[in-house]
């Protein structure tokens, strides 16, 4: 039974193979064209890449755009290796924009129960689009739709009994991560 | 013998992973957008939400891409928390019609998509009505199915009883409605002003906005308490299961009364005392304000409030579990233990797989579940019938989410040097909320992460008990996986990095609960042995399972599950 089977997946290869050979050979020999001219071209930016990156030049665009553009190695699915560029999309932790409307609030919130509390009330202070919490860095991340933004949120972060950038809180209010 | 035995493990192994673990991999950084207002005004705010991470140690940056109804690009950013991974952004659109989202995570790698609609304010007064027609259909199935069960299982002096009790909600409704009659008649009052000053528009439609959405979400609870009892009436005959499913739908129709007062008593106050009332009046009535338009400005500022506190009042003393608490004990304690016969008790379980790569472990996960089983029947049914038939549910979550894995032990890394590996397991409440509710009932319940209601049907035959396991009401749904997030950077170019995602998902509980207690696929049923001690019948069992479908493959199931009618 065994052999049965292993014979009949053997014939299924071979009319499978006879068939496709012929396309394949002109197929390959295309590939074969292709890939040798893309090498060529490849090399010769890689060097050109290589070169700029390592003496730290951005290209002229990023100069003008702000985004840095990174060249970056990614495997194609035949194993080789192509370059890619990637507009604008920052792959590192370094090129990530920093938002115009973001604030950034150095506080002293280590505390789940103190970030529930300062998160519920900065949502719902006007101007304010998003909030943020850290409390291993007790860093306060806000995105504003208005400029005045600032002093409101500090206000509602010293009220509810945390430093906000060093100025003190203006409530009595006990800070729970005390 | 040994080829076709080959052949068996594999097709089993197949399966085991088709249903366990699928890993997903995807490069760039994970990011997932929704929109959380299902009523989106001109000038009200429109909540963005979605989950992502981060290349480092801070929140996760997320970019967001709106294009509005005219084609022009409006640019929003915000943070992803960095326990849950969670963002949310409020944006204000200006123009009615479809506007397209597209959430962008730190690397830009990934994307994702959604739209919403932005409608003229109109929509606020078709939310008035939506909310007071699931109200009124939510009271009337409640009761419509309490009279009709106590008729069918109860003496006539006991449906006068049940009328009485019905008879005092439908009274604590009326003094409700009279109240938010005001409040209504108020933002009515707001809004036709709003139409006539777009100062007015810009200050009151972010609070309409709110106002319009919480009265959206609370009419989505009472329409589901309808159509449960709609359905429960439709499957008949069978008066236990009605009385439990009116039970459960009278605490849906309390979390969702709750909601909605405890929202509008707040976004009233926003708009009526604290933001903007005192606003308008600032800076708008005092300028433009014709003298008629004044009047119908401070008459519905006090109708409102008049309203407001009268709401404040019943919610201090009537709302909650009182305000169909009474009713709610009267099904579940008074008919409910009267005229049935109840098994119940606890389930506890956990499920654990592990897969090995050339003997390395590259993913484990264990998840413990907990919840509660229940069969019952009416008692003079399971005393007269010769083999009697049950209903009931078997109802958990998951309390804990072990999860482990190494995604070098399929990926090479030769090139790449970790810089940041962050597992983010499936979300899981630490208790069982089948026993702490506080009230939501089944249909809250049951949208919680990890958690699966599976209704049951059991038979009595010669002091056992068989139970199958019907399709379930609600499972672990396809976004419920563990993740793990890792960024790398390139050994030969340090300034280049890179993340990915491997999501994997996770057996649901079906799976688990008809392998663990060994059910066959096309009856899932189970057989448990009665034990009747002093009149208290008891049904207790453990299972235990181990599969090994190949050498690098294993999973364990365990579960204990009790339950009784004492």
């Amino acid at each position: 039974m065994k052999t049965i089977i292993i014979k009949l997946f053997c014939c299924c290869c071979l009319f499978a193979f006879t068939n496709n050979a012929e396309a394949q050979f002109w197929k390959e020999k295309a590939a074969q064209i292709k890939a040798s001219a893309k090498q060529k071209a490849n090399q010769k930016l890689d060097n050109k890449v290589d070169n700029a990156l390592d003496k730290g030049v951005e290209t002229t665009d990023s100069v003008v755009t702000g985004k840095k553009k990174i060249l970056t190695k990614k495997k194609n699915k035949k194993g080789g290796e192509k370059m890619e560029e990637d507009n604008g999309a920052a792959t590192t932790s370094e090129v990530e924009e920093k938002p115009d409307n973001e604030i950034v609030i150095k506080t002293n919130i280590k505390c789940g129960t103190g970030k529930m509390l300062v998160l519920a009330a900065l949502q719902d202070t006007d101007g304010v689009a998003s909030v943020s919490i850290d409390t291993d860095s007790g860093k306060v991340y806000i995105t504003t739709s208005a400029k005045e933004a600032y002093d409101a949120a500090s206000d509602v972060i010293r009220s509810n009994g945390f430093t906000a950038d060093g100025k003190k809180p203006t409530s009595s209010k006990n800070n729970p991560c005390n | 013998m040994q080829f076709y035995k080959s052949i068996f493990f594999y097709l089993l192994s197949s399966l085991l992973l088709q249903y366990s673990f699928c890993q997903g991999k995807k490069e760039g950084l994970p990011i997932t957008v929704k929109i959380n207002t299902g009523v989106n005004i001109s000038n009200g705010a429109v909540e963005i939400a979605g989950k992502s991470a981060s290349m480092n140690n801070d929140p996760g940056m997320v970019y967001i891409e709106i294009k509005t109804p005219d084609g022009s690009i409006d640019k929003l950013s915000a943070r992803a928390d960095k326990q849950t991974y969670e963002y949310l952004v409020k944006y204000t659109p200006e123009g009615l019609g479809k506007y397209d989202v597209t959430a962008y995570a730190s690397d830009k790698v990934q994307k994702a998509e959604t739209d919403f609609t932005v409608s003229a304010s109109i929509a606020i007064e078709e939310s008035f009505t939506e909310f007071e027609q699931a109200k009124a259909k939510a009271v009337k199935a409640i009761e419509e199915n309490v009279i009709s069960i106590s008729t069918s299982v109860a003496p006539p002096e006991e449906i006068a009883n049940a009328k009485q009790k019905v008879a005092k909600v439908k009274e604590a409704i009326v003094d409700f409605d009279k109240n938010w009659g005001n409040i209504k008649s108020g933002l009515k009052g707001l809004q036709e002003l709003a139409k006539k000053y777009p100062d007015v528009n810009f200050l009151a439609a972010p609070y309409m906005g709110k106002m319009a959405n919480q009265l959206k979400q609370g009419s989505d609870i009472l329409k589901q308490v309808e159509s449960d009892l709609g359905s429960s009436k439709a499957s008949g005959g069978d008066e236990c299961n009605r009385l439990y499913q009116v039970s459960e739908s009278c605490a849906a129709f309390s979390t969702g009364m709750n909601f909605l007062s405890g929202g509008i008593l707040a976004i009233s106050e926003s708009i009526f005392i604290d933001k903007v009332w005192p606003k308008i009046e600032e800076t708008v009535a005092k300028k433009s304000f014709t003298a008629n338009d004044n009047f119908a400005f401070k008459q519905a500022g006090k109708t409102a409030l008049t309203g407001r506190a009268g709401l404040k009042n019943l919610a201090t003393k009537s709302f909650g579990a009182g305000f169909i608490g009474d009713l709610t004990q009267y099904v579940s304690d008074e008919l409910f233990k009267k005229y049935c016969t109840e098994y119940k008790g606890p389930v506890k379980g956990d499920y654990t797989v592990e897969f090995k790569n050339e003997g390395k472990t590259y993913l484990r996960y264990k998840l413990t579940y907990e919840g509660k089983i229940s069969l019952y029947a009416r008692k003079d049914k399971l005393k007269s019938a010769s083999i009697p038939a049950l209903r009931g549910y078997l109802e958990g979550n998951v309390t804990n989410m072990d999860f482990t894995d190494n995604v070098w032990a399929v990926e090479d890394q030769s090139e790449w040097t970790e810089i940041k590996n962050q597992r983010i397991p499936a979300p899981a409440l630490p208790f069982s909320t089948s026993d702490n509710d506080p009230g939501f009932g089944a249909v809250a319940r049951g949208v919680l992460p990890g958690s699966f209601y599976f209704p049951l049907e059991a038979k009595m035959v010669q002091g056992k008990m068989v139970v199958k396991l019907m399709p379930p009401r609600s499972d672990f749904t396809p976004a419920y996986v563990n993740s793990t997030v890792v960024v790398v950077k390139a050994k030969q170019k340090p300034y280049n990095t890179s993340g990915a995602v491997f999501s994997y998902p996770i057996s649901n509980a079906q799976f688990i609960l008809s392998r663990t207690m060994r059910m066959p696929d096309k009856s899932p049923t189970v057989t448990l042995d009665i034990k009747t001690s002093n009149g208290t019948s008891t049904l207790q069992q453990s299972f235990t399972r181990t599969e090994t479908p190949d050498n690098n493959t294993k999973v364990d199931f365990n579960m204990n599950l009790k339950m009784s009618n004492e």
